[in-house]
């Protein structure tokens, strides 16, 4: 008798330990399967929006409520799956719990298209842009997409609330603080950072991240300088009428600018290769972007 | 041997069988998972190429531009520099001339200026030895010279290998 209670018992527990472990497997396919869904519907939104030549605001609307975690290249979804995000740039805050993903979409040209930059964020987040007398104007040009939490104020508001984020545009300290300008730059975490045009100052706003993908961006910047050099050699050595020297030597020395990381020549050196360029249509010439 | 003791050894062989069979019902079930998750992820890919054959063209490494504004056009000078600079997984993406009918030679900067009539433009080559699926995907795109300031109507390729 008792050796069948043994039996049954053993048996039993086989059995069941059987069934929960299938469970447990069953639970965890289908949620690396749902991420993986997410991550190829985010993934496949964004890299079908780089075709577009505007800004653009649009929704993403995924089929599950889930945690999404983005660093410098990387989105993870729910801690199941992770997608490379090498070539897009994407500021974003550190995590999003969300079904719709705002997306606001704007092209860096500097002076040339160098990539298009992605702004995500979710309706749970909001961003207080703080700014005084002097920055007023500023801050009023910024067009912010009408989905964006963006609440503008003379204050700092006293939050300490991890789906809220604080840019100040005065001389307060903040998550980020932006001094303007035509060498502006970001202050992050007590360390200096250019903006190199607006777009560069959405990504401050908008990434939890933006030392890394400003590097990435200076590296794109890099090859596309390296493209256009080629394209110099390609209409000097087909188009004798015209010089292209001048802007030969703007792009080498933008690009060893560039790889110094001597951000206050890059932006003189970015406004040179613009002159340079308009002035080649004065001479009839074709411009070199 | 007793008979309840018989009985015993027939239900442990019964129970013994019918957990090696959920047993392997357990792992044929994870396997279809999984190579349901790497479907999900080659489906991706292959969205991925079609997506591509309209955002190719929109590259800032390869779109025609003037003062700064976009064109609806492929600069071959810029294209010409971005030979093999791009990273596009298991693929051939080479551009053809198709209009004016162009012989088949690939178009370098020494070729143009030489006058050497050439008509294709390799951009990215990763085939790979071995590859279970080819797929090919195709978009006229238009071709901008702009040493000459003419257009030519051209071909986007794309192969994709898995």
């Amino acid at each position: 008798m008792q050796y069948n209670w043994a039996f049954v018992i053993i048996a039993g527990a086989v059995i069941l330990a059987f069934f929960v472990s299938f469970t447990v497997k069953y639970i965890d396919i289908q949620n690396k399967k749902d991420s993986a869904m997410v991550a190829s519907e985010i993934y496949n939104s964004l890299f079908a929006l780089q075709k577009s030549s505007y800004q653009t605001e649009t929704p993403i609307d995924l089929f599950l409520r889930t945690d999404l975690s983005f660093s410098c290249d990387k989105l993870e979804v729910g801690n199941f799956f992770s997608e490379a995000l090498e070539k897009e740039f994407v500021f974003a805050p550190r995590s999003l719990f969300t079904d719709k993903i705002q997306v606001f979409m704007k092209s860096w040209k500097y002076p040339f298209k160098i990539a298009n930059l992605f702004y995500l964020t979710s309706s749970e987040k909001k961003y207080y842009i703080i700014f005084d007398a002097s920055s007023a104007e500023f801050v009023n040009s910024l067009e912010f997409p009408k989905n964006f939490n963006i609440i503008k104020t003379t204050t700092k508001p006293n939050l300490n609330d991890p789906n809220s984020r604080i840019i100040s545009f005065t001389s307060q300290n903040a998550d980020v603080k932006i001094t303007p300008g035509e060498n502006g730059y970001a202050t992050i975490n007590n360390k200096q950072y250019p903006v190199l045009g607006l777009p560069l100052v959405y990504g401050a706003i908008f990434s939890s991240d933006y030392p890394c993908i400003l590097d990435r961006l200076l590296a794109k910047f890099s090859n596309m300088i390296d493209i256009y050099s080629a394209k110099v050699d390609y209409m000097s050595a087909l188009n004798n009428n015209c010089d292209y020297s001048q802007l030969k030597r703007t792009l080498s020395l933008l690009n060893e600018r560039i790889k110094s990381k001597d951000y206050v020549s890059i932006n003189e050196y970015s406004r040179t290769l613009e002159e340079q360029n308009n002035n080649l249509l004065n001479s009839e010439c074709q411009p070199l972007y | 041997m007793k008979k309840a003791q018989i009985q015993i050894q027939e239900t442990i062989i019964v129970i013994f069988i019918f957990i090696i069979i959920l047993g392997v019902g357990l792992v044929l079930f994870y396997k279809f998972n999984e190579s349901s998750i790497r479907q999900i992820e080659d489906d991706d890919r292959l969205v991925y190429f079609y997506n591509m054959i309209g955002t190719f063209p929109s590259m800032p490494e390869v779109k025609c531009s003037s003062l700064g504004d976009e064109k609806e056009c492929i600069d071959v000078s810029k294209l010409i520099a971005f030979k093999n600079k791009g990273e596009f997984f298991k693929s051939n993406i080479t551009i053809y001339t198709v209009y004016p009918e162009r012989p088949n030679i690939e178009c370098t900067i020494q070729k143009l200026n030489s006058g050497q009539d050439c008509g294709t433009f390799p951009v990215f080559s990763n085939i790979p030895k071995t590859f279970i699926n080819k797929r090919v995907i195709f978009t006229p795109v238009s071709l901008y010279y702009p040493d000459r300031d003419t257009y030519e109507l051209g071909k986007l390729v794309i192969e994709v290998y898995s």
